[in-house]
């Protein structure tokens, strides 16, 4: 049977929280893999079906803010030990081909804001599994170095996805996951499988609780 | 016959005149494609043979003293009808240069890659290369809109190399000559083929900035 705990509302503060607080591999405890999304300022850019006021309104908030609205930073744990922006992602940036760009001599609005230069609007990290060798370096320094430096410059965390397993159960063939962890726009949810071992799904659940009874307002 | 030209000491202020003034495609005499250069601040990073730790430590320092993400790139290219990052998979990142030995020194446990807490604190890109598109829209939207948006955001250019047309509506992107912009200085080198009446109005261009920014032998 599914455990299925959801702490409502979401906030930055319940992400960092239930971040800073999980238990980690250095315990014994660790998640397989994942990703997090970070805002700068918590500022999400607008979906690409918002309207042109709605984009404006976006872009005029970033320049006010320092961020380059739109612009998003992959990062991702390499072999040489760190984390660094993805080999394919273009710097992760993107813009929307306005029909007004076409007009004679005038830059794309995006281009503008990256020469201006700034915060990124957008970072997502990708933390891989720990997989063939049972490496923690990969989950500890995220959790100790790279999320305390974004949160320090500004960002919050709008979304999150870690995938739970067994202790040391992380051979890739074998990876078989006993858990997840989801940070959304409406809740942080843990879900706890039937398949997770007792020790450690106990240490989760009481993390859970104790993020409930700080944070859940539903 | 070529005939080489040289207006010395290199600077952005003689770079930006010669690429504001030089004879475009509206004028009949564009040049088929190139690339240019562009340093935040003209701030670059020390030399290989100088690079000290204390040296780079001062770079990073000056960097974001100057809001630059220190050794950040953005290569630019016209793809259709605008100026967009390109994407360089040569280039692990297309937006930051390692050096392997760096990151290795640096894999310390739980320590943050300096240049990636460089990115998250913000700011201009070190160092923008621009290649040039092919047609007059790419030429004219370089010179008239990129250029001056570079250069008010506080970039100067650090050099280019652009390739001469032979004439009006010519095909072959070398055979008219090159300008270079470096640290030699700027170069005017016309070939046999560039035709009269382009070659003059590409002399009469190189010889007023002489005039006015000339200091060498």
């Amino acid at each position: 049977m599914t455990l299925q705990r959801k702490i409502q509302p979401a906030s930055h503060e319940l992400f960092l929280e239930a971040l800073t607080t999980m238990p980690l591999a250095d315990e014994g405890l660790a998640y397989h893999s994942g990703w997090l999304i970070f805002a700068a300022d918590g500022l999400y850019p607008p979906s690409p079906d918002s309207t042109p006021e709605e984009r404006t309104a976006h872009r005029s908030e970033c320049k006010r803010r320092g961020i380059m609205p739109g612009l998003n930073l992959s990062l991702c744990y390499f072999a040489e030990g760190a984390y660094l922006p993805h080999a394919n992602s273009n710097f992760g940036i993107r813009y929307d081909s306005e029909p007004s760009d076409e007009l004679p001599l005038k830059l794309a609005d995006g281009l503008v804001d990256l020469i201006e230069g700034g915060r990124v609007n957008t970072i997502g990290v990708s933390i891989p599994s720990v997989a063939p060798v049972n490496d923690e370096h990969k989950s500890i320094v995220f959790h100790k170095v790279l999320l305390p430096q974004i949160v320090s410059k500004g960002y919050q965390i709008v979304g999150s996805q870690l995938n739970l397993t067994h202790k040391n159960g992380t051979a890739a063939e074998s990876f078989h996951r006993t858990g997840c962890v989801t940070m959304n726009s409406e809740a942080l949810i843990v879900d706890l499988y039937e398949c997770m071992h007792p020790h450690i799904r106990e240490q989760y659940e009481s993390w859970a609780l104790r993020l409930a009874d700080k944070y859940n307002k539903a | 016959m070529t005939l080489e030209r040289t207006i010395q000491p290199g600077s952005h202020e003689l770079y930006f005149e010669a690429l504001k003034t030089m004879p475009l495609a509206a004028d009949g005499y564009a040049y088929e494609s190139g690339d240019a250069f562009f340093l935040a601040d003209g701030f670059d990073y020390p030399a290989e043979e100088l690079r000290t730790t204390e040296q780079k430590k001062r770079f990073m320092a000056e960097c974001k003293r100057r809001n630059i993400i220190s050794r950040s790139q953005l290569f630019l290219e016209y793809d259709s009808h605008n100026y967009f990052p390109k994407l360089v998979p040569e280039v692990p990142d297309m937006a930051n240069e390692y050096d392997m030995d760096d990151v290795m020194r640096e894999f310390l446990p739980f320590k943050l890659h300096s240049e990636v807490a460089a990115i998250l604190g913000g700011g201009r890109k070190q160092f923008i290369r621009v290649t040039i598109g092919t047609t007059e829209h790419a030429r004219r939207l370089f010179h008239h809109s990129l250029l001056p948006e570079l250069v008010n955001k506080g970039y100067q250019v650090d050099g280019a190399t652009l390739h001469l047309f032979a004439h009006a509506g010519g095909t072959n992107p070398t055979e008219g000559g090159v300008i270079y912009m470096g640290s030699d200085g700027l170069k005017l080198v016309p070939t046999e083929h560039l035709h009269p009446e382009i070659s003059k109005k590409y002399e009469s261009w190189f010889l007023t900035l002489a005039d006015k920014y000339h200091k060498g032998d």
